[in-house]
């Protein structure tokens, strides 16, 4: 930047001293060109030093978000409807004074196939740098978030992780609580919100329901496919089908017949799909969050099964409840059944109400995304109060007092445990499937058989 | 259930098809007009996001997508040509100008669509059966199509005047000029040709799949494997080398491991590169 | 391609000492990240410059050199206990090593084959790295150990390893090898009339580039603490490409000038409304320039002095 400041005296110069007629085309461009880049070097220096900041007192609370993707667009707009609601009832009364929230975004594109982890540290960092954020509300992505939290006992900042389906960072708090302290987990995958119980009651009671219905495949046979990302080494295993969770299966009578680990970039299942076919599996636990989830569900909604009955679909993969999901796969999700699933029940007193809200503002039904960042938001907002100030030392314990009734549930922080409890009531209990567009819940937790199940055809 | 055996051939066929398709655009260009181009994987791309952009945002009916799509590239092969690579001489000059169109087209795309995966549905939804493999109708009219077209540009190559054309320019340019052929105008044609041969392929392709900005770069390396196996400007042996690749990538796909059968494709490429530059027929690097 | 000395040194060495202290200043922390980042860049244009501009060797997978010495630095220094700045030259040294056995059968090659490959190798080391658990699988490597905890010390480290690149450069540019390599990008074959050992002289330029890539994805991955196949990507490869060639290719100073320009212009235009078209913006920027500047900035700038 300095060069080219110095460059452009210097052209200033040349231009004073030198003669008009033969290059006087070129230096008019060249004194426009430097002109614009000068302007944009001011507005570069603007944004760093941002003379117009803060004129009243502002909590700034960073998201760390795939900002042009279904889940970071999501959680934005609940973070912002957050925001505005608690502003708007007076704000956040800390020992000195009360205090706004204001939020600032920076995009980690977390969900590019091909997960450039460093744009997520550079996203992290230029929230804390440049635009001076006090807590960071964001994280979808396992490698992203690892990566992230690694900084935090550096910057000492609290991080609320939203969307992240793993219990690595929940470990690493008890491992290393000096350095690890600030994350709080909003979402599944930690030990006390693993899917894989659940899945696997789920499946035990699909199974049940097979035995006794003779139009169902047989679901004792199951398929497993998942992506060859971190995230999937706890439930599916490596090699595939080689995990606690599918011992667990076979212990309960269930037979793995086919177990495959698929390329991020794949885009082509036909050849998985024939396999597969082989076994007459009677369900397929899918494990994705990327493109390839649509492509394959298209095709195996279209693919040819006879002789065997078409499969069931059923997957912990964060997408599929999602109504971009439904949209992208032009309706051929028909069937599929998705953990987690924003399921329109009644939790907590707030959830539907949320719902309704978020769908009537933004045209859409919330992802788990959104649920999370607004409970997120509120939670924060909770704590700040508790601890009359936004020091990261004191916010953690704070935080660590949390017992909040949100949209999703019950959610309880303690010194130990920094993440989600599913004996608690919780929206992510709920398993559901998708029927004309709809996500219908067909079973809980405790629910003692399943409901409302669509069988595919 | 289907044998393994008649799964590959089935899926290798349909994937071996289509690619010939695509790989014989640019072998002839680059044996032909004598260019690299560097944004041919581009072409592909922005094909697939016209099909998208014309069947999902503007909901025209499928005659209407084709009719369009295929008007576009062809009309975009020729200003292609025309305003840019006619001037472009020297190698490396041409790969770098390429690639530098290829970037920019890519980073349109982004600015319009943006990264996110867009999926295109199905011109031909639903399936069926041949020999207890499953194939999706999609599937089989690419199939189809795609040996229709490759005997329509065998035909239009080897029998019609202006295949002769092609035949004679990429033989001897200065020869075909004595003989009254305008090396300009056949070069404007065979790229318009392979630009149109890209949005086939994508056409072909892309639907029932999910699209990306940078989904052309892997199918441009291979094209230029293609043109390294089997010879470049070689018809038959871009033919024969994409079948090749493409079967390569059924087995290893099928018998071996979903993972690695790109980088088994592109480790092949290497050492044919490496060991046996002549090609798999010896025909003579140029 | 001399440049006129006097005033446009004191200036550059002026501009050298306030890249050196301005950034240290209280309130300056925001621009650290991004000058760091500025100067990783610079220093792969200025490696993919050496291959390009001066040997006339066009690459389009610099990614490939990069990322290599990127994952090995990181491995040495996490799983083996190296300290990073050993790691980091052994990193390099790996990405040599891997660009001499490459080079060997490449270079042989038709300039056009020689592409080629280059297109194919930072997509075979994203397949590899992807599959294999060793390497990470495809979520990569995490805790990478920093260089050093001061972010101000990391970035004058950037800033160290740039120069040191930019003075190797000029070194080698003005050596025999130097003007080997011009020979050979003129015309290879009056090269070899002349007695120049024409395979000699690529692999040397090639092992050079590839070391001082191999410096850059080091420096990359201990600032980032995590490594991907991501870094294989179309992206690393293109950046040097486009900085190099906005800058003035086969030039010394253009690759860290288009650096600077691109990465100042990418920060200022994170704009909401532009933001997507900024790569755009970048690609036609530098086509024009190519087009009808050939020499980049630093041949506009000169004209314009002169």
């Amino acid at each position: 930047m300095v060069i080219l400041i110095s460059w452009r005296l210097l052209n200033s110069v040349a231009m004073a001293t030198a003669s008009s007629q033969k290059g006087s085309r070129r230096v008019l461009y060249i004194a426009i060109s430097v002109v614009v880049v000068v302007a944009l070097i001011a507005a570069a220096v603007l944004v760093v030093y941002n003379p117009f900041q803060q004129q009243q007192k502002e909590i700034i609370v960073g998201l760390s978000l795939p900002l042009t993707n279904p889940v970071g667009i999501h959680a934005r707009k609940a973070a912002e409807m957050a925001v505005e609601e608690i502003n708007a009832a007076g704000g956040v009364r800390l020992k000195d004074g009360v205090y706004k929230l204001r939020l600032v975004a920076e995009d980690t594109n977390e969900m590019d196939p091909l997960i450039p982890v460093d744009q997520g540290v550079a996203a992290f960092k230029r929230l804390i740098e440049v635009h001076g954020a006090q807590v960071i509300v964001g994280g979808v992505r396992t490698d992203i978030v690892v990566a992230q939290t690694q900084l935090l006992s550096q910057y000492k900042i609290v991080y609320l992780d939203i969307e992240s389906n793993q219990g690595i960072v929940e470990a690493k708090v008890k491992e290393d609580y000096e350095n690890y302290k600030y994350y709080f987990h909003f979402f599944g995958g930690g030990p006390k919100s693993s899917a894989g119980p659940l899945i696997i009651g789920f499946l035990q009671k699909l199974k049940e329901l097979s035995a006794k219905d003779p139009n169902m495949p047989d679901v004792s046979k199951v398929a497993l496919l998942a992506e060859n990302a971190l995230w999937t080494v706890g439930l599916a295993g490596r090699p595939a089908g080689n995990s606690t969770f599918f011992k667990r299966l076979a212990d309960l009578g269930f037979k793995l017949v086919y177990a495959e680990l698929y390329p991020t970039t794949e885009t082509d299942f036909s050849s998985y799909l024939a396999k597969m076919k082989a076994q007459c599996p009677g369900v397929v636990v899918f494990l994705f969050s990327g493109p390839p989830g649509i492509i394959f569900t298209k095709q195996w909604q279209d693919y040819n099964w006879a002789p065997c009955k078409k499969p069931i679909v059923f997957g912990p993969g964060l997408l599929g409840g999602f109504s971009w999901f439904w949209d992208q796969t032009g309706g051929k999700a028909q069937g599929t059944i998705w953990w987690p699933s924003t399921v329109r029940v009644s939790v907590t007193p707030k959830t539907v109400q949320f719902i309704d809200k978020f769908k009537q503002r933004y045209g859409e039904t919330p992802n788990t995304a959104a649920i999370d960042a607004y409970d997120a938001i509120y939670v924060l907002k909770e704590a700040l109060e508790r601890a009359g100030t936004w020091q990261a030392d004191e916010l953690v314990k704070a935080l660590e007092q949390t017992d909040y009734v949100g949209v999703m549930g019950r959610i309880k922080f303690s010194r130990d445990h920094h993440g989600l409890d599913f004996t608690y009531e919780n929206i992510y209990r709920y398993f559901g499937q998708w029927q004309n567009g709809e996500l219908v819940p067909v079973w809980e937790k405790d629910w003692p058989e399943i409901k409302n199940l669509l069988i595919p055809s | 259930m289907a044998e393994p055996v008649l799964v590959i051939f089935f899926y290798g066929l349909i994937t071996s098809l289509i690619f010939a398709l695509y790989s014989v655009g640019f072998s002839l260009v680059f044996g032909v007009a004598r260019v690299i181009d560097a944004a041919y994987g581009i072409w592909y791309t922005t094909a697939a996001y016209l099909i998208y952009a014309l069947a999902t945002r503007f909901l025209l009916p499928l005659p209407a997508v084709i009719v369009l799509v295929v008007a576009s590239m062809a009309a975009l092969g020729i200003s292609y040509y025309s305003i840019l690579v006619r001037g472009l001489k020297e190698r490396i000059e041409m790969i770098m100008t390429t690639f530098l169109v290829a970037l920019m087209v890519q980073y349109l795309i982004v600015a319009i669509f943006t990264n996110f995966p867009w999926s295109i549905p199905a011109l031909f939804p639903g399936s069926t059966q041949a020999f207890g493999v499953s194939l999706f109708n999609q599937q089989v009219a690419a199939a189809v199509t795609a040996f229709l077209l490759l005997l329509v540009l065998w035909y239009i190559v080897y029998r019609t005047k202006i295949g002769l054309a092609i035949r004679a320019v990429a033989q001897d340019r200065e020869a075909a000029l004595l003989m009254g052929i305008d090396p300009d105008r056949v070069m404007a044609f065979t790229l318009a040709l392979s630009c149109t041969l890209a949005g086939t392929a994508a056409l072909l392709q892309a639907p029932n799949s999910v699209i990306s900005p940078v989904m052309g770069w892997p199918m441009l390396t291979l094209a230029f494997a293609v043109v390294v196996l089997g010879g470049m400007g070689d018809f038959f042996g871009a033919i024969l080398a994409s079948f090749i690749i493409g079967y390569s990538h059924q087995l290893i796909t099928n018998l071996v491991n979903p993972l690695y059968s790109m980088a088994a494709a592109f480790v092949a490429i290497l050492l044919v590169l490496w060991l046996r530059p002549r090609g798999v027929f010896g025909r003579s690097l140029e | 391609m001399m440049v006129r000395i006097g005033t446009v040194h004191v200036i550059g060495l002026g501009a050298l000492v306030a890249l050196a202290v301005v950034p240290a200043l209280p309130g300056m922390r925001a621009v650290l990240f991004p000058l760091t980042l500025t100067n990783i860049m610079a220093t792969l244009a200025i490696a993919w410059n050496l291959l390009f501009g001066y040997a006339g060797l066009l690459s389009l997978g610099h990614s490939f050199f990069f990322g290599a010495a990127g994952y090995a630095s990181a491995i040495l220094s996490k799983y083996y206990g190296i300290p990073v700045p050993v790691a980091m030259v052994l990193g390099a040294a790996v990405s040599s090593g891997l660009a001499a056995i490459v080079g060997l059968p490449s270079l042989k090659l038709r300039g056009h084959y020689f592409v080629l490959v280059t297109l194919v190798l930072p997509a075979v080391a994203y397949q590899l790295t992807n599959a294999l658990d060793f390497l990470g699988g495809h979520d990569g490597i995490f805790g990478v150990p920093p260089l050093v905890r001061d972010s101000y010390l990391v970035y004058v480290g950037s800033l160290v390893m740039m120069l040191a690149s930019l003075i190797a450069s000029f070194y080698v540019t003005r050596s025999k090898l130097g003007m080997e390599m011009l020979s050979v990008r003129e015309d290879e074959e009056a090269a070899k009339a002349m007695g120049v050992d024409v395979p000699r002289v690529k692999l040397y330029a090639l092992t050079i580039s590839a070391f001082i890539s191999g410096l850059a994805g080091a420096y990359w991955a201990h600032l980032n603490g995590v490594i991907s196949p991501a870094v294989y990507e179309l992206e690393k490869a293109s950046v040097p490409l486009l900085m190099s060639v906005l800058g003035g290719k086969g030039t010394l100073l253009g690759p860290v000038i288009g650096a600077y320009v691109l990465q100042t212009l990418f920060e200022s235009l994170k704009i909401e409304a532009i933001v997507m078209a900024r790569l755009f913006i970048f690609a036609a920027a530098t086509f024009v320039i190519y087009r009808l500047f050939p020499q980049g900035l630093i041949g506009i700038l000169r004209r314009a002095i002169t």
